[in-house]
């Protein structure tokens, strides 16, 4: 009966997706994300918050549509940049970098793209299966969070970092430190005071993510590029368009294991996509059929980061269509432009605007399709951008990043901020040192210690809740396991000792 | 193997970037020493920060010590090409250039300026490409994301 109930629901949610107004937002929402999604620094965050003006014309349904369009598709294109010239065009993509442009210079940028496409369909469409099916059911799961299981979720977060390192777990430790301190920069987030602003508006607010990992990433990327002789500066020859059949071969299991992880972790407040993309490729840095060949050009380490950013992005719908909680940045924007129609979210939306639930939900089945038939031609149009000489592509590239870092507050000041982390990022990737954990932590940092205070706050100081609550137990258990499987299974041979 | 290459203190990566972050630590540590620093189970706006900051000391100490142990990477070698360095230097004068004088002379000359520093010098491009790229990423790049995108690119004082 309850089947029934669901399958009317759903297929009235089509009748209202259908429409051709719906279809015209949802087409434009995407196409709007994919474009945002390429160009590194403008986030959808940003974009959203600057159309919220304009949907205040559009009916509700028709608008949310749309914002939810330019969400998930920000997660198509966002990809793009990372395989093709090592800039991650959203901060999800940034693991994306590792394998993606390393297939990229072996000639199979095509390849990492489509693959990309594909993945991101598979996940965005299977997790709008799950969004339809376990909505309700999460719901309840996201609410059983206080702030004793989010501190524990945030440490098992941190301990990604030590898969992160490249070949030095004390580096990578070293870099997650640093990230962690620059968290602390800014207001602190339960008493209010100020640290290390040193008298100045921009560091009031913390250290903003885009310009940290837009320095790190495309600003180190071009100037160690630069470093090399000009004949060596070429990235890549444009290959074969589409993935082979080997890779889907390798890309089946990846994508199934970044779909589940990804609509999960995107359920949950706090880390969102950027987190589910990490999990999955060190998830595949441990079970992947290649997992050596990894950082080398694997195709997995491509699947299964896009599979999963892209399950995230669905995901975090559940706790804001159902809780009225919004789970990251993104959210708490879609929550305003509901908000902004009147409607308020929460666990009676689904009764009292069946239309606006399911429709939504299934326009974003829909998003998907349109998103892949857009995105599987361009991939012949991306690699183009490989044709053009470097000297030219450098200071383009460049340009992008400024424009990006200025976008975040219109504030030059983040612009130096920016400039100041690509020449910190090429001097510590000169000295061995990895970006990605000092990343993960920056985004860790700031919801660990407000957790871990506001949990400490609630229980008199008592750390006891970390492990007499169920959620948090299972958590820290996790995190523990984490820890521990680097150490028992990299039990090899002893190599010999480099000289 | 032969034994280790004589490598001299300085040009170890490990010592030096060690020694970057010990550095940085120290510098947290002074100026978040006014910090309320409350206890463990009630940690205070200078708990984090203060904490974090002595692990990073104990880290950078570690870094050190394995540096000077064992050779690693060597710096020379790293930055031995001349003329990649003088490309590395340039483009970093270019970028903090851009940020100085980007407030004042506003984005459609600096960014020309930042292109024709970045294709001509940087990359060793001809002037024709270079007058090319330079006219056509800054004003397209304004009209692209100032004017149709309605993105807040950086103002001069007299003109955009």
């Amino acid at each position: 009966m309850i089947l029934v109930d669901a399958l009317s629901a759903i297929l009235a949610g089509f009748a209202v997706a259908l429409e051709p107004a719906h279809i015209l937002y949802c087409l434009l929402g995407v196409v709007v994300g994919t474009v945002v999604g390429v160009l590194p620094g403008l986030g959808p965050a940003a974009t959203i918050a600057l159309l919220l003006p304009v949907t205040y014309r559009l009916e509700p349904v028709s608008a949310i549509i749309m914002l939810a369009g330019i969400y998930y598709g920000s997660q198509y294109g966002g990809s793009t940049t990372s395989i093709l010239v090592r800039i991650p065009g959203e901060s999800s993509s940034m693991v994306t970098c590792y394998d993606g442009y390393e297939m990229a210079r072996r000639g199979r940028a095509g390849a990492a793209l489509g693959m990309a496409a594909i993945a991101s369909f598979v996940a965005g469409t299977a997790s709008v299966i799950g969004l339809m099916l376990v909505a309700p059911l999460l719901g309840g799961f996201a609410l059983a969070f206080g702030p004793w299981e989010y501190a524990s979720l945030m440490v098992l977060g941190l301990t990604l970092v030590a898969y992160l390192g490249g070949d030095s777990l004390l580096r990578a430790l070293a870099m997650a430190a640093v990230g962690l301190l620059l968290a602390t920069v800014g207001q602190d987030p339960v008493a209010g005071v100020e640290r290390f602003t040193f008298g100045t508006q921009t560091l009031l607010d913390g250290i903003d993510l885009v310009p940290v990992f837009m320095g790190m990433f495309g600003i180190a990327e071009v100037l160690e590029t630069m470093e090399r002789p000009p004949d060596q500066q070429r990235l890549a020859t444009p290959g074969d368009l589409l993935p082979t059949r080997q890779d889907f071969r390798d890309s089946v299991a990846p994508v199934a294991r970044g779909t589940i992880l990804g609509f999960f972790l995107g359920v949950l407040p706090g880390g969102g996509a950027t987190v589910a993309s990490i999990a999955s490729y060190v998830t595949e840095k441990r079970f992947a059929r290649n997992r050596d060949r990894l950082g080398q050009g694997a195709i997995e380490g491509v699947a299964g980061p896009e599979a999963a950013n892209n399950a995230a992005a669905t995901g975090s719908f559940v706790p804001l269509l159902t809780l009225g909680i919004p789970a990251n940045v993104v959210m708490a924007m879609m929550l305003a432009a509901l908000t902004l129609h009147g409607i308020r979210p929460g666990p009676l939306l689904i009764t009292e605007r069946p239309d606006l639930f399911w429709g939504v939900i299934t326009s974003m089945y829909l998003g998907n399709l349109l998103l892949l038939v857009l995105n599987l031609p361009l991939v012949g149009l991306f690699i183009q951008i490989l044709r053009v000489p470097y000297p030219i592509l450098a200071p383009a590239i460049v340009l992008f990043c400024l424009i990006g870092a200025h976008s975040v507050t219109g504030r030059v000041a983040e612009v130096l901020t920016m400039v100041c982390f690509g020449i910190g990022g090429y001097l510590l990737r000169k000295l061995g040192f990895e970006a990605a954990p000092l990343v993960l932590a920056l985004i860790l940092g700031r919801p660990l210690e407000e957790a871990l205070r506001q949990a400490l706050a609630l229980s008199q100081g008592s750390f006891l809740p970390f492990a007499t609550r169920p959620i948090s137990l299972v958590l820290l258990l996790a995190t523990a396991a984490s820890l521990a499987a680097p150490l028992l299974t990299r039990r090899r041979p002893p190599a010999p000792v480099a000289a | 193997m032969t034994g280790a290459p004589r490598q001299p203190l300085a040009a170890r990566a490990d010592l030096v970037a060690g020694a970057a972050l010990l550095l940085f630590a120290a510098g947290t540590l002074a100026a978040g020493w006014s910090l309320p620093w409350g206890s463990v189970t009630r940690p205070g706006a200078g708990f984090f920060p203060r904490a974090l900051a002595l692990l990073l000391t104990a880290l950078s100490l570690a870094l050190m010590a394995r540096g000077a142990r064992r050779p690693g990477a060597d710096l020379r070698t790293q930055w031995a090409d001349p003329g990649g360095r003088r490309r590395v230097l340039l483009m970093t004068a270019a970028l903090l250039g851009y940020v100085l004088l980007v407030g004042t002379a506003g984005y459609l000359v600096t960014t020309a300026a930042l292109f024709v520093v970045m294709v001509r010098w940087v990359g060793g491009r001809g002037w024709l490409a270079t007058v090319l790229a330079s006219a056509i990423a800054s004003s397209g790049s304004y009209l692209l994301f100032g004017r149709l995108l309605r993105v807040e690119l950086p103002a001069g004082l007299w003109i955009p």
